[in-house]
């Protein structure tokens, strides 16, 4: 909260300090008193606030539908719920108790963890779970047994990113846990029996904030699945969510997505045959698995029509599909991306309407002539010739720098999806297709900075920049220098923007004196990153 | 376990009774002062008016067990929202449908059958509003029905799994909106 007696207060500061969220309150309180602008500001801020509060008690409130129903009296619950607390296992019953009465736990911790290991150990011999984690399990299957099949949608995650396939396959085939169905009680009931030594838990509602479920966590020495859990809805029996650790390997998390989102989707031809009804969901298998290469192809339609760019466009690979998801696209784009990727295999395309954005329309920064200006904006309007003149420099500035960032964007997700371990499996023509599909991009972001550089360096330079000639590190990869190259696009463009009076400076920004100067050395900077970036010969 | 002195066996009874009556009489009264805020948030996430009740009274027994295991709450209108949210969207979720935002509201604003007390000028207001709060993205809207419920930036952050800056960045696009959607309209 420096600088705050001299400069404006930005909309978010005024929006924390209404809420009691501005640290420093007392000085952006002492600048408001003495600036006339922001208190105006602010007090509009107030009175848009006091509006939706007088929407949501005059139109809201009054017309939404009534409780269909007088309201229950709670009261025989929590009874039930007490006789049901009541029946704890002894152990959990204990670690509440502690975590309760000693507060904090500093003083008390050592005595308390030893009493709990001790209680634990007692507890091993003497209070067997209360449930037993077979006989659940088996409760799970047969109601599975009877339940209408229906495919289920995974999401996989190592270390929390999305998982191989193939090396996730591998795992639990060597850990002899069927893979054809990994989140099913059957295929953890089947490993669980083949263990002959293992220890066995079963919880109770373990997340007070999740609907009633059963969580069974077995820990074994004798496969190299070390610990799963199997998280099981106590209302129809269904797995939830799994857990796995293999030795030696990161976390392996496997849980069932929701039910998709009201979308319109078009599932292509070629991608395998969704289950008939009755019949049991199709296993996830090698075959039936897209590989690196296919979403790379699948991008490279995408890039054609340049729906990597700017549209609100997203591919995920999962074990079953390519979800190509798109937010608020107009009819004809559905159509040319239909047409693009829609053949291709996998393919599966969502397409959500435009109420569902979760963007803000790329017009909102467009500098209006409304805002308040810069320092610079009079030595800008007098070095340019006016105001019309600064206005479409503006334009031209945030023109390039929009289009800069989708492209960087864009080439930053494809050094993401395709990692170095992930480049150096693909074969040949598809490592020559991701070099082709970089190359691309490379060359478009030389074009577009070789603009930005002619339009701005001589503006920055007349402000008085003094290029700092600090040289680009050498980074190790590609995409390590793709990721670096992006943050530091998106530096120049909040630096570009503060410049031209499309937003205050904030914590991380120089002072204003510094401004033109760190502007000029990011092109700088940026100009040596996109050089690594193109593909060597 | 046995005690030896029966008074003193008596005595822990009655204070664990005295315990349990006391904190069913806070959590009825929390009950009583917030279930239709939470009604009406439910609704808000999709909810129909059934699973919305059913929903809210879920949220408070599950206050009720946290409470009785010990675990301490520090923000209980936090943590209650909290929990609506989480058990809004399960539920949702199984419904399988997103429903917009009160897609009725602006008939019943627009009906002067409906909304007789209320100047015309002021419905036009309330429905330029609507509108606006329509256009919201999804996070921008929780985040505002959220902040309006009376939760702080950190609670509600808590509640969508985001960090309290985002919380203010989506609460600021959110007003921005609304009041360009407001100023900009004829």
């Amino acid at each position: 909260m420096s600088r705050l007696e001299t400069r404006h207060l930005s909309q978010e500061e005024m929006l924390k300090l209404a809420d009691g969220e501005l640290p420093g309150s007392a000085q952006a309180r002492a600048h408001l008193e003495a600036c006339w602008q922001c208190r105006a500001d602010f007090e509009e801020l107030q009175a848009s606030i006091g509006e939706l509060i007088r929407y949501r008690k005059s139109a809201w409130q009054p017309y939404a539908p009534p409780p269909p129903a007088p309201w229950a009296d709670l009261r025989p619950r929590f009874q039930q719920a007490d006789a049901g607390l009541a029946n704890r296992p002894l152990f959990t019953r204990l670690a509440g108790w502690f975590s309760s009465t000693f507060r904090p736990p500093t003083r008390w911790a050592p005595a308390a963890v030893a009493m709990l290991a001790m209680a634990a150990i007692i507890y091993q011999f003497w209070d067997t779970p209360r449930v037993e984690a077979a006989v659940i399990l088996r409760k799970a299957v047969d109601a599975a047994a009877v339940r209408p099949a229906s495919a289920k949608r995974l999401d996989i995650r190592q270390g929390g990113r999305p998982a191989e396939p193939a090396a996730v396959e591998a795992l639990f085939r060597a850990a002899h846990y069927d893979w054809r169905n990994p989140l099913s009680a059957k295929a953890y009931l089947d490993w669980f029996d083949q263990l002959s030594q293992k220890q066995e838990e079963v919880i109770s509602d373990p997340d007070s904030a999740s609907a009633p479920a059963w969580l069974i966590r077995t820990t074994t020495r004798h496969s190299e699945l070390v610990q799963a859990t199997l998280l099981l809805s106590r209302d129809d029996w269904q797995a939830l969510e799994g857990t796995f650790q293999f030795r030696g390997q990161e976390l392996i998390r496997i849980r069932e997505l929701a039910a998709e989102p009201a979308a319109e989707t078009l599932s292509t031809a070629a991608a395998p045959p969704p289950p008939a009804a009755g019949a049991p969901a199709a296993p996830p298998s090698r075959t039936a698995s897209p590989s690196p290469g296919d979403e790379l192809r699948v991008t490279a339609a995408l890039h054609r029509i340049s729906a990597d760019l700017g549209d609100p466009v997203d591919i995920a690979r999962s074990f079953e599909r390519i979800l190509i998801t798109g937010v608020g696209i107009p009819a004809e784009r559905r159509r040319q991306i239909q047409e693009a990727v829609g053949a291709m295999p996998f393919v599966e395309l969502q397409f959500q309407e435009p109420a569902a954005s979760s963007s803000l329309p790329s017009a909102s920064r467009r500098i209006s002539s409304t805002r308040r200006a810069s320092p610079f904006q009079q030595q800008l309007e007098q070095q340019l010739g006016g105001r019309p003149a600064l206005d479409q420099f503006t334009d031209l500035i945030l023109d390039a720098t929009d289009q800069m960032m989708s492209q960087a964007h864009a080439l930053r997700r494809l050094a993401e999806r395709f990692p170095r371990a992930v480049e150096t499996s693909l074969p040949p023509e598809d490592r020559a297709l991701l070099d082709k599909l970089r190359g691309e991009h490379a060359a478009a972001l030389r074009e577009l900075l070789a603009r930005i550089h002619a339009d701005a360096s001589p503006v920055l330079r007349a402000l008085s920049a003094q290029p700092s000639p600090a040289p680009a590190p050498q980074l190790q990869d590609w995409q390590a220098s793709t990721s670096r190259f992006f943050e530091t696009a998106r530096r120049m463009e909040r630096l570009f923007t503060i410049l031209l009076g499309g937003a205050t400076a904030d914590s991380g920004a120089p002072d204003e004196a510094g401004l033109p100067s760190e502007l000029l050395a990011s092109l700088h900077q940026l100009t040596q990153l996109g050089q690594a970036l193109e593909p060597r010969p | 376990m046995y005690f030896h002195a029966p008074e003193e066996q008596w005595d822990e009874v009655l204070r664990l009774d005295r315990a349990k009556v006391t904190l069913q009489d806070k959590v009825t009264r929390l009950y009583e002062e917030a279930r239709d805020d939470v009604y009406r948030y439910l609704l808000l996430l999709g909810l129909t008016p059934p699973q919305a009740q059913e929903a809210a009274q879920e949220v408070f027994l599950r206050l009720y067990v946290t409470l009785s295991k010990g675990e301490e709450i520090h923000s209980p209108r936090g943590w209650i929202f909290r929990v609506a949210h989480n058990l809004g969207l399960k539920l949702r979720a199984k419904n399988s449908a997103q429903l917009p935002f009160d897609p009725e509201l602006e008939a019943r604003l627009r009906d002067p059958d409906v909304s007789h007390e209320q100047s015309l000028l002021e419905r036009e207001r309330w429905i330029l509003l609507h509108r606006g709060i329509e256009s919201l993205s999804e996070q921008q809207r929780r985040c505002l029905f959220l902040r309006m419920e009376g939760l702080r930036y950190p609670e509600i952050g808590e509640a969508l799994g985001i960090s309290a800056s985002s919380v203010a960045e989506f609460l600021r696009r959110a007003i921005a909106r609304l009041r360009k959607v407001c100023h900009e309209s004829p």
